[in-house]
């Protein structure tokens, strides 16, 4: 978020937390997409992506009132969020795991019945999602910050509490194996 | 124009030499450029499609909204219970008055009701709740501390006819020492 945008939402979390609803609007349209994208990534379930995308931003309206804004909210959102679903996936019995090339090949991460957009080609997406699929868990989650939740390395640094320098070493390696899964796949290779 | 050995044509376009290696590497460099930026717009497509889903926004905001509200009266609570005590004053003395207007057939057990001010703190209470507002609690005079499990029976009255809600009240009245 560039520092126009952090100044923005410091102003919307103050006029929020003395009870401005339209302030708590724009700060839902600003964030929550994200969220839910992320939940959305990590459980392939946009229902329960949704569901708890609403359980995080009822925590956040509960506690607004004690949060003091210092550049880090998005990074305590997701951090709510994230906790969240591992606290479901627990309930539930079930891990957050990548499945298999072939599982994530047949899934639709967005559109279809939930009538998300579609911005990319269907055989497009599928090579991507099964190339992803073949990251492992801290290549996956820098991606999915990255691009669906739109962190900046210094706010996933600060969520996840690893130096910026390992963030990016793993970016760079992580988009690395992707762009070698993805050419595999558009050349027929198994 | 000569056409160079790797198919383009004119002079060395790399700007690297006139070598076959130099000017592949700096092909090849520019390959894995486009390579690159191709895959990033593909995962900021793919970004915003995840992100997508139709009216998450206001369900979101459906959810919260209220709480929201309490937000911004609850750093006013010790405030808002002078203000909630002096709205109920204020409707204890609207709603007495109204109903001190009611016609003759509808007095009928409701002599508590038509006085035109307020001498019983419980009394005002009643009348409030009668008008509608919520549970009244306070240091003021003019409003009484009122149990929730009280005020219910109270608050159900109000869809009951005056002859029910004349027992509710004489009842409430008759625990506060009224008549």
């Amino acid at each position: 978020m560039e520092d126009e945008g952090r100044e923005e939402m410091a102003q919307w979390l103050r006029e929020a937390s003395r009870g401005d609803q339209e302030a708590w609007r724009h700060i839902i349209e600003e964030v929550s997409p994200k969220v839910f994208g992320l939940l959305r990534s990590r459980c392939k379930d946009p229902e329960l992506a949704e569901e708890l995308t609403q359980s995080t931003f009822a925590t956040i309206a509960e506690k607004l009132t004690s949060y003091v804004e210092q550049g880090h909210f998005e990074s305590w959102v997701f951090r709510i969020a994230i906790n969240r679903l591992r606290d479901e996936m627990r309930r539930r019995g079930r891990h957050a795991t990548p499945v298999s090339h072939e599982t994530m090949a047949s899934l639709d991460l967005a559109g279809g019945e939930s009538g998300g957009y579609r911005t990319i080609e269907d055989a497009d997406r599928r090579r991507l999602e099964a190339a992803l699929a073949g990251l492992s868990a801290p290549d996956r989650e820098i991606i999915d910050l990255r691009f669906i939740a739109g962190l900046s390395f210094a706010q996933i640094a600060a969520l996840l509490e690893e130096p910026i320098g390992t963030l990016l070493a793993r970016h760079h390696r992580a988009l690395a194996k992707l762009r070698v899964a993805i050419e595999r796949m558009t050349k027929g290779v198994q | 124009m000569d056409m160079n050995s790797d198919g383009s044509w004119g002079g060395d376009q790399t700007g690297l030499g006139g070598s076959d290696a130099g000017r592949h590497d700096w092909h090849d460099r520019h390959d894995r450029h486009d390579r690159h930026d191709q895959l990033d717009r593909l995962l900021a497509d793919w970004g915003t499609d995840a992100r997508g889903r139709p009216g998450l926004n206001t369900r979101v905001w459906m959810a919260t909204a209220s709480t929201i509200a309490r937000t911004g009266t609850g750093r006013s609570a010790r405030a808002s219970h002078w203000w909630g005590a002096g709205l109920a004053v204020a409707a204890s003395i609207v709603a007495a008055l109204f109903i001190g207007v009611v016609p003759d057939s509808a007095r009928d057990g409701i002599d508590v009701a038509t006085a035109d001010r307020i001498d019983v703190p419980s009394e005002a209470v009643l009348v409030s709740l009668l008008a509608g507002s919520e549970v009244i609690e306070g240091d003021d005079p003019a409003a009484s501390e009122l149990l929730a499990a009280d005020a219910m029976p109270l608050l159900r009255a109000r869809d009951a006819t005056y002859r029910d809600i004349h027992s509710e009240i004489s009842g409430f009245l008759a625990l506060g020492g009224g008549k």
